[in-house]
């Protein structure tokens, strides 16, 4: 049951009902057998994965909370009693003692996601037996989000919560397991436990974003997938014109997937009255590789800042490393490259996560060497531009930032869709130096790409489509849902009936066809 | 939820709906004379017929049901589907009693003669179920006969064929023919397919040119007798078409002792083809398999006479039933005198009911 097949919205209709007619305080317990059933259903086998998660972090938080408790109130009991050095060293001790709750949780279940996601790259780089080894559904995005729980607890953000059923609700909530967004408790605990009204408006909304996810990935993703996966196995046998256009292929496809699942899961919770992070905002018309990256999968960056951009910059070793440099190099650098570092490593971490091979390591290293190369150099482009008179403001200057990004953005795609670095690297040196611009006319061009002149005018017409609305979304505050709601009930039904009808007809599915899974399914 | 809105909701089922219903009958489509075959069935007036024809395209190329109605005076639509296998009479059978009550049935087997992988295409299934209209009807057959894990495809085949909007100039084309036959109500022919040659140069669809009873045939053949016995049918005939190459040496003999052996009639029609239907190789047949309009009628003046001598048929019908089939076979006569000149200039063309209209 993917998110894009019937059988998910009947599940979804059904759990509708049965949420909106149970009593309001029990309404979360709906979400929760709901959310329970959705696992079962697509990944019975590991479904203790997620038990163990949600046990250990129910009871993690639950130690830890206590312990905070009560050596907060032993310190606020003896406060005019104990003299300095006893309370510093109750603290340390205290601190310690946290520090160890926190991190046997947070070694068990990182522990659990890299021996599954990561044995087999280091097995096949140290020559150790290989295992068949298979990732939980959603592994990824829910240990992130129970270990963000876990160290908000830590920080004494919230106290833990003491039903266990409910903590469960929000390691396993159904519409965002398989792929996110990833949820800071603070933010998404009180939506699933509070019962929620039926607003009819929610429910409209909610369908509209759902046909809007189907769109793109039904009609955009899938259709363009099978010519990229092909190209990418088999690069060598194909021109570079095919091998850049199958990397752009993947840039709309990737966007298509990754955003289209996200939207089905938010208007699905939508219509639950729940509002989940919204996790892409238009990335691929960044300015700016960094600004790309709080565009795209922005709760990962988010997650990523809050629990390891943050505490690696703020660390001890690097404030000692920015008094060297300042004491070295002067104010500028000291505040420049400890940063920049800590973004590097960042980035390493995020390549690593999109998949147990060296290539990913490459992506990161990229991504994260460019931000640390224009963060480095930022004083001198500004320098530049006034030399040149150039105005933030300028159109032509803002698209040529919008191509220049896209470019060191695609280039990053070509490690992901190879199968290796050597291929990707071959890939890239393909696309420059073998580019022939009349094959784009060519029969051969659409066969390798596993594309017909009506897919591939459907494509174009889908992709300007979506072009339009990110234009219409990136200029407005409001969002587009709402804004065609305004305008009442012939432009809803028009454009509701338009994305619906679309889907039917245009996408990619069916008997005969290969369903492709969510790219971040088995992450 | 105030009125207005369940109003709205209403008001947006309803379009949804028609739009589904017309973008159905714009984008499904299997083969034509496969969809021609089976949407006439459903225009004819109910309790009509007195014999029901099943089979693959041998019987709506080899014989003309209008024909047999004007020398022999009984009524019976081939409701016969190309390449069909035997697996798929059953259902067939199923839908033709479902709305009609023949005397006889009269029963090709060739579909029990393909092999298994063959006679398990996806694309089989789909000539039949795909053209059987939506309702209750179908939605039996289809848990009955289709694999539980793809029967969704099935029930909604909008599922499978819409990517049929890639050929969107054809889909209009035919969307003509469609639209004459919601008009035209019954077929003129009771369908019929023929091409104008005596020796097709058409490819033919890849189709298995060895004949075997296989285990597969076997259980088909024995679940068709066991329906035709459950449900107290006494008049069956299981016929084997004239194809211009004999069956494989036993294999008629095996099938004729499993037929008899149920006390029904088999008719081996190979065996007297050239002796006493009088059909000549060289100028009967367009393909291998099919008769063209020659032979059609040879053989649906022979066949037509044996059932009206070896069946017992009431052939009672109303007033507008017979007045319809006596202009049914009219048009046929002079359909077949005007294909029978194409023929012999070798146009090789196919004519079905679809253009018979614009012979």
């Amino acid at each position: 049951m993917t998110y894009t097949s019937v059988s998910f919205l009947v599940f979804t209709l059904g759990c509708l009902l049965v949420y909106y007619s149970t009593p309001k305080n029990k309404r979360y317990l709906v979400l929760l057998l709901a959310s329970i059933g959705f696992y079962a259903i697509v990944c019975l086998k590991y479904i203790a994965f997620i038990f163990l998660t949600a046990l250990t972090t129910y009871a993690g938080g639950r130690l830890l909370g206590n312990y905070i408790k009560k050596s907060d109130s032993l310190l606020k009991e003896n406060k005019k009693t104990w003299d300095k050095a006893t309370k510093d060293a109750f603290k340390a001790k205290a601190t310690k003692h946290k520090k160890l709750i926190t991190a046997a949780v947070l070694l068990l279940n990182f522990g659990i996601l890299a021996f599954l996601k990561y044995y087999n790259m280091f097995a096949i780089t140290f020559g150790a037996p290989s295992l068949k080894l298979f990732l939980p559904l959603g592994i990824s995005f829910y240990t992130f989000q129970s270990m963000g729980y876990m160290i908000d607890i830590y920080r004494k953000k919230f106290e833990p919560e003491k039903n266990p059923l409910r903590l469960l609700l929000f390691v396993s909530f159904f519409p965002q397991i398989v792929q996110g967004p990833i949820s800071f408790y603070s933010n998404l605990s009180s939506q699933l436990y509070e019962g929620h009204d039926f607003d009819f408006e929610n429910i409209k909304q909610g369908a509209l974003l759902i046909a809007w996810g189907f769109f793109k990935k039904l009609v955009i993703a899938d259709t363009l997938v099978e010519g990229i996966t092909a190209v990418a196995n088999d690069s060598g046998s194909y021109s570079g014109t095919v091998v850049l256009f199958s990397a752009v292929f993947y840039a709309l496809q990737l966007y298509a997937d990754f955003s289209g699942g996200v939207d089905i899961s938010r208007g699905v919770s939508q219509m639950f009255g729940i509002d989940l992070a919204e996790n892409f905002k238009r990335p691929y018309f960044s300015r700016s590789i960094s600004e790309y990256w709080r565009r795209w999968h922005i709760t990962l960056g988010a997650w990523i800042k809050e629990y390891l951009f943050y505490p690696i910059a703020m660390s001890k070793t690097f404030m000692n490393f920015a008094k060297f440099l300042k004491k070295h190099f002067g104010m500028k650098i000291s505040k420049v490259l400890p940063v920049s570092i800590a973004s590097l490593i960042t980035f390493i971490v995020i390549g690593l996560w999109h998949g147990a091979n060296w290539k990913y390591l490459a992506f990161g290293v990229w991504n994260g060497g460019i931000i640390m190369i224009s963060t480095l150099l930022e004083d001198r482009f500004a320098a530049v531009k006034q030399r040149l008179k150039i105005s933030d403001k300028n159109k032509a200057f803002i698209a040529f930032q919008m191509i220049r990004t896209f470019i060191v953005v695609l280039i990053g795609y070509y490690f992901d869709i190879a199968p290796d670095f050597s291929s990707a690297m071959q890939m890239m040196v393909k696309s420059v130096y073998d580019f022939h611009i009349t094959e784009l006319f060519r029969y051969d061009f659409r066969i390798a790409l596993c594309i017909n002149l009506s897919e591939l005018m459907m494509i174009t017409a889908a992709t300007l489509f979506l072009l339009a609305v990110s234009v219409t979304q990136e200029t407005n505050e409001k969002t587009l849902r709402e804004r065609i709601c305004k305008k009442g009930f012939l432009a809803e039904i028009a454009v509701f009936i338009i994305l619906v009808f679309s889907v039917l007809v245009f996408g990619h599915y069916g008997p005969g066809t290969n369903p492709a899974d969510f790219y971040y399914m088995q992450f | 939820m105030t009125r207005k809105r369940v109003i709205k909701l209403i008001v947006l089922m309803v379009i949804m709906l028609v739009l589904f219903i017309f973008l159905n009958w714009f984008l499904i489509r299997t083969t034509t004379t496969a969809e021609m075959h089976i949407k006439y069935f459903y225009n004819e007036p109910e309790n009509s017929m007195d014999v029901a024809i099943i089979g693959a395209s041998e019987m709506y190329a080899d014989y003309s049901a209008p024909l047999a109605y004007k020398d022999y005076g009984y009524t019976g639509y081939n409701y016969c589907i190309e390449g069909i296998p035997g697996q798929l009479y059953l259902p067939m059978l199923e839908t033709y009693l479902n709305r009609q009550d023949p005397e006889l049935v009269v029963i090709e087997v060739n579909g029990y003669l393909y092999p298994e992988e063959y006679c398990k295409r996806e694309v089989n299934y789909r000539r039949l179920f795909d053209n059987i209209p939506f309702g209750a009807e179908r939605n039996e057959l289809i848990s009955k006969y289709v694999d539980p894990d793809e029967q969704l495809s099935y029930y909604l085949p909008i599922i499978k064929h819409h990517s049929n909007w890639q050929d969107i100039g054809y889909q209009a084309y035919r969307a003509k023919f469609l639209a004459e036959l919601e008009i035209n109500g019954t077929s003129k022919t009771k369908s019929f397919g023929t091409r104008t040659t005596v020796n097709s140069k058409k490819k033919k669809y890849k189709r298995p040119n060895k004949h075997s009873l296989n285990d597969f045939n076997k259980q088909s053949l024995d679940d068709m007798i066991s329906f035709l016995k459950d449900r107290g049918i006494e008049n069956v005939l299981f016929i084997r078409a004239p194809h211009k190459h004999k069956l494989e040496e036993g294999l008629s003999d095996e099938l004729e002792s499993i037929i008899t052996a149920s006390g029904y009639d088999y008719l081996n029609c190979e065996d007297i083809a050239k002796d006493e239907i009088g059909i000549d190789k060289k100028t009967d047949y367009y393909n291998d398999e099919h008769l063209n309009v020659f032979g059609n009628e040879k053989f649906t003046r022979f066949l037509g006479g044996y059932i009206d001598s070896h069946y017992s048929l009431s052939k009672d019908h109303t007033e507008a039933v017979d007045k319809e089939w006596q202009e049914c076979a009219d048009f046929t006569a002079e359909l077949f005198e005007k294909l029978k000149v194409k023929t012999l200039k070798n146009e090789d063309e196919l004519y079905y009911e679809g253009n018979a209209d614009r012979v």
